[in-house]
């Protein structure tokens, strides 16, 4: 079941991000999050922003959720410049956040209490979720007696609730276990085909960006900026074995490798 | 708890020989006279509608100031602005001691069950404030981008997200008001009411009766003592689902 861009009825949004910095000051000095970034993400494309800690990755996406706002520069969704966080931005984040003291179904339902579909409605669409993720069995449970892995799905089934046309993830599978971790890999590539939405994930590990995106950008830090665009143009579902994915991801990791190298030298 | 019992047991038995000597039994009583006292009262019933009416008085206050307290807490928590605006004048309240203000309470509202309950909301009400306050500001960033991203306005975020989660300080915060209030009314009493224990205590001094006044002050103790018990295992419940989570 190869899924071609072409192939599918799009939904997604469009991101456009054109020269946006974002400075911090940390104990009295400026610290350049991000330096003059520009990237453009199509419509219903699976992207990654990959990078080690501190390159901005992070700070990007908050920027385009609409959490954060660019010093300078500017971020297109749809057409429209974000300043605000919007429903149309579904987000999820590192840690679940999930509301400790409310069930896996209140906190799906509580992403809905704006939509115009009435009580049945949402229930309605939480159960769906629920079922898309396969939670459904786990409606009534709180956050804390869910794994790892479960709370991140519900979380993403939360996330999902207001059909967004874009999906942001923050290192969502950062805290997971290796196995859990590429099973959800599998679980968000299905959630993508079928929601069609487009799809912005930091991350910084490389097999996963390649497993999952059709497009990679790598960052570095200080300043934060990209430092490459890789396309992955091996069809769906991938095969980590694969020669062309072992190259591609060796091809990242040396560039990674070399930025590590060049960081090191000048600190 | 058997040996609590057992200090108790030896400072009262302490008292009861101590207070033989002299003129001490006039300014000390001795226990025997106290629960003397105790026995009498409650057979005649004579403390019953004064203990009544403090306990009332103080849930009033109490419910007061709870609602008044968490509300402006969770108000100014919710909004910068508001919050600069009312904190210098909440703090030059919170700094004036209650006590003063009887006599003012008196002056506008008269003598009677309603400045009792006033002082005890006002002595409540600061505790329930600040320690509301406190907890609801510092709720997490992470709470409140959630709250942003899901698309919760003012209201869902106050109520919603930033109220249940300072759920724990909110609850601490209440069970140290509702003592504060149930003092506050007593206070109340001594100065502007003709019932309650605050005004038992003055009438047994004004009539040098030390036994009395000091079987007041047990029967408060021991409200307090229950009070805080009570309030202990409530909140112990109440909380539990909260802390789960830190647990887990």
């Amino acid at each position: 079941m190869a899924v071609a861009l072409e192939s599918i009825s799009v939904t997604g949004t469009s991101v456009e991000i054109s020269g946006v910095s974002r400075v911090f000051r940390v104990d009295g000095r400026e610290v350049n999050a991000l330096r003059d970034v520009s990237l453009t993400v199509r419509p219903g494309e699976f992207v990654s922003l990959l990078g080690p800690s501190g390159c901005g990755k992070s700070t990007m996406l908050r920027i385009i959720a609409g959490l954060d706002r660019p010093d300078a520069g500017e971020c297109v969704v749809d057409g429209a410049i974000v300043r605000a966080p919007s429903l149309s931005r579904g987000v999820v984040f590192q840690d679940h956040r999930l509301l400790p003291w409310l069930t896996v179904r209140e906190n799906v339902l509580l992403a809905l209490h704006k939509a115009p579909i009435g009580q049945d409605g949402r229930e309605a669409r939480v159960l769906e979720l629920l079922d898309l993720v396969g939670l459904s069995a786990f409606a009534g449970a709180k956050p804390h007696q869910l794994s790892g892995g479960m709370s991140q799905r519900a979380a993403i089934a939360r996330a999902l609730a207001p059909r967004p046309r874009l999906l942001l993830l923050d290192e969502p599978l950062g805290a997971l276990d290796s196995l859990t971790r590429s099973r959800l890999q599998g679980e968000l590539l299905r959630l993508w085909e079928h929601e069609k939405v487009t799809v912005i994930m930091v991350t910084h590990d490389v097999e996963e960006a390649v497993y999952l995106s059709n497009r990679v950008f790598v960052m570095e830090p200080r300043p934060g900026r990209v430092r490459g665009i890789f396309d992955v143009s091996i069809p769906y579902p991938r095969r980590r074995v694969d020669a062309d994915f072992v190259a591609l991801r060796q091809s990242i990791l040396d560039i990674l490798e070399r930025e590590a190298t060049a960081a090191e030298l000048t600190c | 708890m058997f040996r609590h019992g057992f200090t108790l047991l030896f400072l009262l038995a302490a008292w009861q020989l101590g207070a033989g000597f002299g003129a001490t039994a006039y300014y000390l009583s001795t226990p025997v006279q106290v629960a003397d006292r105790l026995l009498e009262w409650s057979m005649s019933g004579y403390v019953w509608p004064h203990l009544l009416s403090t306990i009332e008085c103080s849930l009033a206050g109490f419910g007061v100031a709870a609602f008044v307290g968490t509300l402006f807490a969770l108000a100014m928590a919710s909004s910068p602005s508001f919050a600069r605006l009312l904190e210098p004048a909440l703090f030059a309240a919170f700094s004036t001691p209650k006590i003063v203000i009887a006599p003012l309470l008196i002056l506008w509202i008269g003598v009677g069950t309603l400045p009792v309950i006033a002082l005890s909301a006002l002595s409540s009400f600061f505790v329930i404030f600040y320690g509301s306050y406190g907890g609801l500001r510092d709720v997490s960033g992470s709470y409140i981008d959630t709250a942003a991203v899901l698309g919760a306005g003012y209201w869902t975020t106050a109520f919603q997200f930033r109220l249940p989660a300072a759920g724990p300080y909110i609850l601490a915060s209440l069970t140290q008001g509702l003592i504060y209030a149930f003092h506050g009314a007593i206070l109340g009493e001594m100065t502007a009411s003709d019932t309650g224990m605050g005004y038992l205590i003055v009438y047994s001094a004004t009539s040098m009766d030390a036994a009395s006044v000091l079987a007041a002050l047990a029967v408060i103790g021991a409200v307090t003592f229950g009070l805080l018990h009570l309030l202990a295992s409530a909140t112990r419940a109440l909380a539990a689902p909260l802390n789960a989570e830190a647990l887990a």
